[in-house]
């Protein structure tokens, strides 16, 4: 049996804002283990110029060690800390809120259910957002939510190559040419770019816009079944200058799809996702196995997932964590590759489940809407049927989307035909009352203060 | 609205099960909020031999608000750092699985591999003895720093060697302060409606018992959920052999060792369990392999004390319910599942049933999503225990015994094949596994192919310092640590230490 040995060359192919990412991730989380990680910064998977992250940003750049007020400085991110959902028939703020105050076992939501009242007045973040206010958690106080980045892709793409550069991952320019295969696993072995370059790969992270650079006659992976449209067509613009900063992402239905706003560093953005038409075309399909002989595909090249969602970005950032928990040696033996993939495809069934559910959001708060969206998955449905039996949101062990967030999606996504948890009607009504009003009116504090400042 | 409510909560059958859901029940509700009646008859014994717990249950009493002290002088309590683990991969072994942790984790990789790593140089001290609770056990003291946060050995846990009788009639104390009603009686017939639900409950008296919601907590003889309901008991006898046991109190003197000790046998394994005022015996055996008088026989002959009653045999049957929730009534307890306790998990499971309908509180509509999430829940838990269970009993090398042969080629739920199989070849534990698996699985000898790979590239010199560090600093702090009997003392004077 040929002996398992340390990864020793780390080859990602495409850079962009997920290929360097996962290059400084790698550089960190391998540091002084002697692994020399090159980026093949050419044929990169699609990435949409500007990025909405989700929060999940915060922890790899925690991990990784990068401070953010760098990022804001230099313009590279700006904080979001709501999503907002309109179409003719209303909107609604949905806060990046952690968890709710409780009453006993009691959740706030169920109160409300009681006592009736707005979610969103109860979340400091989507309070403030509606009011435009840019509400930020200070470093010492316990926040009740976490901010998102909108992010200028290619900016943050130039930060993570600096940072990745003086952990002493090296560059190649040069498009690949050659792959060279190990005869008896079929494993890549080494790539040759189009400057001559020959990189030696044990491990290969693909971020490229080819499935076909990197497989042969290897059959490439199967694609998991997706519960979008098989193809949609993706079409990002400028609004125009001017204007104010907007710490809530918008979002609504339109006819052919669905459209993203945002307001940051200076113009509005518009993204349009739709069934047909101009743009770039995604395939909504992710793969069953991201992790293939000795090559792991992250952000768009391991599946699709999109706005106001879990971006590819924040997966790719997360996939490169997972992989450091089931980091391989030379073999990449078996168990281990399938150990690791279903971790990665629990975030990505998970992004999609959130994605339809958000859609379906912003599809009810539009009229005359055809229905887009193909039928639910399993998991989607069992946990709209618990929220619409009792306002329930099962728990589970680490999670991409945390309860809170599943609460506040599904109160809205379901709107009145959310159950209430029994608990709370034997809870003495005065008590609940009390206790919102208290919770509402610490909350017209906190906003006060900030729009002081 | 109110209007469907539950307003009345029948518990059948006292014992930890039916007391401990009292309990709980009545101090999570508002008070007033529902009638509580718990339903018992003296008649009726209690199965009365569950003993260990694991560290769950500290969280249960802190939940109800239960002092430490209080809660081990009323169930004459022992401390409980793990379970030792005699003759099982071979005759002559001897490991302990610990709760908490094993060594410490470094550069994102597990303690176990650098021990895997380490006995290429010759470092060949078990893997126990890099677990502060296994050291300490063995040295009958308890390293109370585990009791605090923030030291590096602190969130290692600890559990209890109870006396369930006594911790059931502590319940009943707290649970009756609290308004739940207890009634004497046996129930002769039950009552349901045309849906199927349960309505009320006749008692042999005649007093006739009505309510909303029902907590089948009568133990094997699932009186509502099986005998009335009919719901389907999942048969697990081919994984888990083992169907009887025989049990015996014995005298305990002298130091108390804090752990569970389980003795592998010729066709099953036996416990040793030290309470403050006595030991807790059994012996648990397939009777289609030994018979009750040579089961009887085995167990009287290796007791380390003078018995102090006449030896009981219980018969039992692995297994679970297949849906523990149905319609208006919960089963709790053994009426919802049976393992044995080679892994002092049936006050956990207990527990666990009651918090997990607390979550999922109904009322009188008891819509399906909510008992459907209860289900599947129940059956995760049981399932992944079992499995855990099964794995104790698969990894042995005692071919010259067929009950132990046999356990070694039985197949093997295709989950655990799988986790068997990741860990065989990688040293690695998923997420959401039940117990220290590096515990047992390298205490009997399923040893890993390959280490994290990346000790490969790390200096061997620290690797060799860091290893040989974690044991030094586990043989200071037990030589720190109080003695067992002297920490109880102190504890039980003082209520604090």
């Amino acid at each position: 049996m040929s002996a398992n040995k340390p990864i020793k060359n780390i080859v990602i192919v495409g850079g962009g804002a997920t290929g360097w990412s996962a290059a400084v991730g790698l550089a960190r989380g391998l540091h002084g283990s002697g692994v020399s990680i090159t980026v093949i910064d050419a044929d990169t998977a699609f990435e949409s110029a500007i990025t909405i992250a989700s929060e999940h940003v915060l922890d790899f750049h925690k991990l990784t060690g990068i401070r953010d007020q760098q990022l804001f400085q230099s313009g590279i991110a700006q904080p979001w800390i709501a999503r907002r959902f309109y179409g003719e028939k209303g909107e609604c703020y949905l806060g990046n809120d952690i968890d709710m105050p409780r009453h006993g076992a009691l959740d706030l939501h169920q109160m409300l259910n009681v006592n009736g009242g707005d979610l969103s007045s109860c979340s400091l973040a989507a309070s403030a957002a509606k009011q435009g206010i840019f509400a930020i958690p200070q470093g010492d106080s316990p926040a009740s939510f976490r901010t998102g980045y909108i992010v200028n892709t290619g900016k943050y793409r130039d930060f993570f190559r600096g940072a990745a550069i003086h952990l002493a991952v090296r560059a190649v320019a040069a498009s690949i040419t050659a792959v060279e295969y190990q005869p008896d696993t079929g494993f890549i072995a080494a790539l040759v770019c189009a400057d001559g370059t020959r990189l030696e790969s044990d491990l290969v992270i693909d971020h490229s816009n080819s499935q076909d650079i990197l497989w042969r006659d290897c059959s490439p992976p199967v694609s998991m079944s997706s519960h979008l449209p098989a193809q949609l067509m993706f079409e990002e613009r400028s609004a125009g200058r001017g204007g104010r900063a907007d710490p809530a992402v918008s979002f609504t239905r339109q006819t052919n799809g669905w459209q993203q706003q945002v307001h940051a560093f200076g113009q509005g953005w518009l993204a349009e996702y739709r069934l047909d038409g101009s743009g770039q075309q995604l395939a909504t399909g992710a793969l069953a196995t991201p992790f293939y002989k000795n090559t792991l595909a992250i952000g768009m090249r391991a599946g699709f997932t999109a706005a106001p969602s879990i971006s590819p970005l924040n997966l790719a950032q997360r996939a490169v964590a997972k992989l450091l928990d089931y980091f391989p040696g030379t073999l990449c033996v078996p168990a281990n590759t399938a150990a690791l993939n279903a971790e990665l495809l629990k975030d990505q069934r998970e992004a999609q489940d959130y994605l339809v559910l958000q859609w379906q959001l912003a599809d009810n708060l539009q009229t005359g809407v055809a229905n887009l969206l193909p039928p639910l998955s399993d998991e989607l449905q069992q946990k709209m049927a618990l929220f619409a039996s009792s306002g329930r949101v099962s728990s589970s062990l680490n999670p991409l989307v945390t309860g809170q967030m599943w609460i506040n999606t599904l109160w809205y996504a379901l709107g009145e035909s959310r159950g209430v948890d029994p608990l709370a009607y034997m809870a003495p009504k005065a008590d609940i009352g009390a206790f919102i009003a208290r919770h509402q009116a610490h909350i017209h504090q906190q906003l006060a203060r900030l729009q002081v400042r | 609205m109110q209007v469907d409510a539950i307003q009345q909560i029948v518990i059948v059958g006292g014992g930890t099960a039916g007391w401990m859901t009292a309990a709980a029940i009545a101090n999570h509700l508002p008070v007033g909020a529902c009638e509580i009646t718990l339903v018992e008859s003296d008649a009726i014994g209690t199965v009365g031999v569950g003993e260990s717990t694991i560290p769950h249950i500290r969280r249960f009493n802190e939940i109800l608000g239960i002092d430490e002290a209080e809660f081990m002088t009323a169930t004459h309590a022992t401390y409980k750092l793990g379970i030792c683990f005699d003759h099982w991969g071979r005759e002559g072994d001897s490991y302990i699985h610990p709760f908490g942790e094993i060594g410490h984790m470094a550069h994102g990789i597990e303690f176990h591999h650098y021990w895997l790593k380490a006995q290429q140089w010759g470092i060949k001290q078990p893997l126990e003895q890099y677990a502060l609770n296994a050291v300490a056990a063995r040295a009958g003291r308890f390293p109370e720093v585990i009791t605090s946060s923030g030291h590096q050995f602190s969130g290692y846990a600890y559990a209890y060697h109870i006396d369930a009788t006594a911790y059931a009639k502590y319940l009943r104390t707290y649970a009756e302060q609290k308004g739940v009603q207890r009634i004497e009686g046996k129930v002769i017939e039950i009552q349901q409606a045309a849906t199927g639900d349960i309505e009320s409950l006749m008692l042999e008296s005649g007093l006739v018992i009505s309510g909303d919601l029902f907590i089948d907590c009568t133990g094997f003889r699932a009186e509502l959920i099986e005998k009335n309901l009919n719901v389907e008991y999942l048969d697990w006898s081919h994984w888990l052999a083992t169907d009887s046991a025989v049990v015996v109190p014995t005298e305990r003197s002298g130091t108390i060792y804090p752990f569970t000790r389980a003795s592998a046998r010729k066709a099953g394994w036996q416990w040793c369990i030290p309470l403050q005022h006595r030991a807790g015996n059994g012996h648990v055996y397939a009777s289609d392999q030994i018979s009750d008088d040579e089961a009887i026989g085995t167990l009287l002959n290796t007791l380390t004390g003078k018995p102090l009653a006449e030896p009981r045999v219980l018969r039992f049957k692995a297994g679970r319910r297949k849906t523990s929730w149905y319609k208006n009534c919960v089963a709790v307890g053994l009426s919802s599942g049976f393992l044995e306790p080679l892994e002092s998990t049936s006050i956990y499971l207990i527990q666990f049933g009651i918090f997990k309908l607390l979550e999922l509180f109904p009322d009188k509509k008891f819509r399906q999503p909510d008992i459907d999430a209860y289900n599947t829940s129940l059956a995760n838990v049981y399932d992944t225990i079992r499995n855990f269970i099964i794995l104790h009993y698969y990894l042995n090398q005692k071919s010259h015994l067929p009950f132990w042969q046999n356990c070694q080629k039985m197949p093997i739920p295709d989950k655990l094949k799988t986790l068997v199989a990741l860990f065989v070849e990688s040293g690695r534990v998923d997420i959401g596994q039940f117990g220290v698996w590096p515990a047992v699985c390298i205490g009997q000898h399923l040893l890993p192919e390959h280490y994290d790979a990346r000790l490969d590239a790390m200096s061997p010199d620290m690797i060799k310092q860091f290893v040989t560090r974690c044991g030094e600093d586990i043989q200071a702090e037990t030589a720190k640590s109080p003695c067992v009997n002297d920490y109880i003392e102190r504890l039980l004077a003082g209520g604090k230490v």
